[in-house]
């Protein structure tokens, strides 16, 4: 705004400003010649303006000026019968310049021209102020008009520029929002789908439990029938009877296969015992992974946990691969070991079941962003993507009937996900899966405050 | 915004008659103008088109010598009061030191009217000037016409606001010189708290009134508050 403080239009406008134009200064060069009139035009800050033919030696311009702008003509100094008159030329009703003007008697013509000539330049001046104030008016106004266009044409481009860049990055906005709301989706279905399973599994395990402690009960019992009606069989046996029903019963013996029932009585019973052994497994499996138990949360040593297991496992581990062990300093966690145990049995159990022959079996133990990672790698025959991305479902087993009840990595899965870890799996066809179980140090919600 | 030449010992004032289009802004300074002594003012510069409306501006000039010898000199300007030269009224309120808004007293130009007034009260921010502290004084035009808005209406609408109002008739000569001495001395009240000009310039209401408006009085159908 400094630079346009000059072009004010409404500011105080000096004579010069108008005459020391050009064709100003030749309109009024031309009016005193025509007016043929000597004189001295002085400005308010006693500056000559014009001096037409005005030779005078006795007056200073400078000194004209001494007592302020006369109102009214004034009589200046004079030299024997030279005279000197100054007349006021005013302008917005103020005096802004003298005109000096010589005469020898008071019937001079020259008196008589001088103010004529101050009214012609009073209205020359008026019209000259009049025309650059409009001009000036005008072009600031077309300047701010300007600026303002120039402003909005700037903030056009501003606002063109935000929508440009927001197109762009809208695609990878909306594919990363996209991928967002994909795993979230996963998450709640993996959630939803373990939840509902685990009231699924709630009720049958209720279900089943009691009539298998039935079944078990009553086979117990009937074990104990069995046995007095074979001792009752053999007394019944040691009776004295006459050859024809001997005969009789010997036959009827041979023909029901009675030896044979004897022998295989208890076998079968075993057998019913031991089918319902399993099912009480299955059954506290299930249990388990429902409601993984709730038991108050300690803080333990990863390392001591994962030697623990292996301990547990020496036996197995033992004939079928060479272990190796790589235990790195780690804080103590809080959480529930007992469970996290039951995790790393787990997989190393299923490293073992799935290996064909003499493998290897490492574990890795380490420390990073407050939280503790176990890897557990083996070499075994590894599985397809379509089975790593179904192996924490509840019930998806690869081992043959009996043999695994689909739950054991569910459970798993449950226990770490619920210390706010979680297991990470990569495998490769025909070279070997490794299992990465993560643990932040805090544990899981239950193990907040801790 | 004062402006003053040390050298030359001279004080300029501004002052912008502002209001709606057609509301009497040029007839108050022609007014104005015939009612003043020529020998105290200028002659009024009127720039306007053959329909008779301001087109830039219209300028009324008037001067005072002090008894102390400065010079003070009031510019009374008009501003275009059609809503297209915008930016032409904005540069003439620029650096305003007084604001006389011109009303239409019409009932059917209130909404006008306000409309101007939300106009001034916008560029003067835009031009810097401090709304607020600057003297204003509000003048309800054309009370010679039938069909205006009653003077009790006008007053219960403005009297919280502290603002003086005035009522005139420009074509008419009434209320005109009234409402300028209002201003007049708004303005001395202003520059006295801020510069004291009274110590400084030797500028008085009194004196300059006299000066200025001297053996000029209002018929008494203006009101003042």
């Amino acid at each position: 705004m400094a630079t346009e403080s000059p072009q004010e239009f409404d500011r105080e406008f000096r004579f010069y400003e108008a005459v020391y134009e050009e064709d100003a200064l030749s309109f009024i060069n031309r009016l005193f010649k025509l007016m043929d009139l000597p004189c001295l035009l002085v400005g308010e800050d006693g500056e000559t303006l014009e001096a037409n033919g005005f030779k005078c030696s006795t007056i200073n311009p400078a000194d004209i000026l001494k007592n302020g702008l006369p109102a009214r003509p004034a009589e200046l100094a004079h030299e024997n019968n030279h005279y000197h008159r100054a007349f006021p030329v005013r302008h917005e009703g103020d005096v802004f310049a003298v005109m000096v003007v010589p005469y020898s008697d008071s019937g001079d013509r020259s008196l008589a021209k001088a103010p004529l000539l101050a009214a012609i330049l009073e209205s020359y001046f008026d019209i000259k102020h009049k025309q650059r104030m409009i001009t000036e008016v005008h072009h600031s106004s077309l300047e701010s008009n300007y600026r303002d266009l120039l402003k909005k044409n700037q903030e056009l481009q501003e606002s063109e520029r935000r929508y440009r860049e927001l197109a762009e990055s809208l695609e990878i906005r909306v594919e990363e929002r996209r991928q967002e709301l994909e795993k979230t989706q996963q998450q709640l279905i993996q959630q939803e789908k373990m939840a509902s399973i685990g009231q699924l599994a709630a009720g049958v395990a209720h279900e089943i439990n009691n009539p298998t402690g039935f079944v078990q009960s009553n086979l117990q019992t009937l074990g104990t029938y069995i046995d007095n009606l074979v001792t009752m069989l053999s007394e019944y046996q040691k009776i004295e009877t006459d050859a024809e029903d001997r005969e009789r019963l010997q036959r009827k013996w041979e023909e029901l296969d009675i030896d044979y029932i004897v022998s295989d009585v208890d076998l079968l019973l075993e057998q019913s015992r031991k089918g319902c052994e399993r099912i009480n497994k299955i059954v506290l499996g299930l249990s388990r992974f429902s409601h993984v138990e709730k038991t108050d949360v300690e803080s333990f040593d990863m390392n001591a946990l994962v030697e623990n297991a292996l301990e547990l496992l020496q036996n197995e581990i033992k004939h079928k691969a060479e272990l190796k062990k790589e235990l790195s300093p780690i804080p103590r966690i809080v959480g529930l070991p007992n469970q996290l145990s039951q995790v790393f049995v787990n997989i190393i159990v299923n490293a073992l079941q799935a290996m064909e022959d003499f493998g290897k079996i490492e574990i890795k133990t380490s420390y990073e962003e407050e939280c503790a990672f176990v890897r557990i790698e083996d070499n075994g025959p590894g599985m397809e993507k379509e089975t790593v991305s179904r192996i924490f479902d509840p019930f998806y087993t690869t081992k043959p009937v009996g043999k695994g009840t689909g739950l054991g990595l569910s459970i798993s899965y449950e226990i770490v996900k619920n210390h706010g870890g979680d297991i990470r799996v990569e495998s490769t066809p025909g070279k070997g899966t490794a299992f990465t179980v993560f643990v932040p140090r805090q544990g899981s919600s239950e193990g907040e405050g801790q | 915004m004062l402006e003053f030449d040390e050298k030359t010992k001279k004080m300029v004032w501004k002052i912008v008659y502002y209001g709606p289009a057609l509301s009497g802004k040029t007839t108050n300074l022609l007014s104005l103008h015939d009612l003043l002594d020529p020998e105290k003012r200028g002659s009024m510069a009127e720039m306007n088109t053959k329909e008779d409306r301001t087109l830039f501006f219209d300028l009324l000039p008037l001067t005072y010598r002090t008894p102390a010898g400065g010079r003070l000199k009031i510019k009374v300007f008009t501003v275009p009061g059609q809503v297209q030269y915008d930016a032409t009224r904005k540069q003439v309120l620029a650096r305003a030191d007084g604001v006389v808004f011109v009303a239409d007293s019409q009932r059917s130009q209130s909404r006008n009217n306000s409309e101007s007034f939300q106009n001034l009260v916008e560029n003067a921010r835009r031009v810097g000037l401090p709304f607020d502290r600057i003297p204003l004084v509000v003048q309800y035009n054309k009370r010679d016409l039938s069909d205006v808005v009653s003077e009790e209406e006008v007053m219960e609408r403005w009297k919280d606001t502290g603002v003086p109002v005035l009522f005139s008739s420009a074509l008419y000569g009434r209320g005109v010189t009234e409402t300028f001495q209002t201003i007049i001395s708004q303005v001395v009240d202003y520059f006295e708290s801020k510069y004291r000009i009274s110590e400084n310039m030797g500028i008085e209401e009194q004196g300059l009134n006299q000066h200025l408006l001297g053996g000029l009085n209002g018929d008494g159908i203006t009101t003042r508050v």
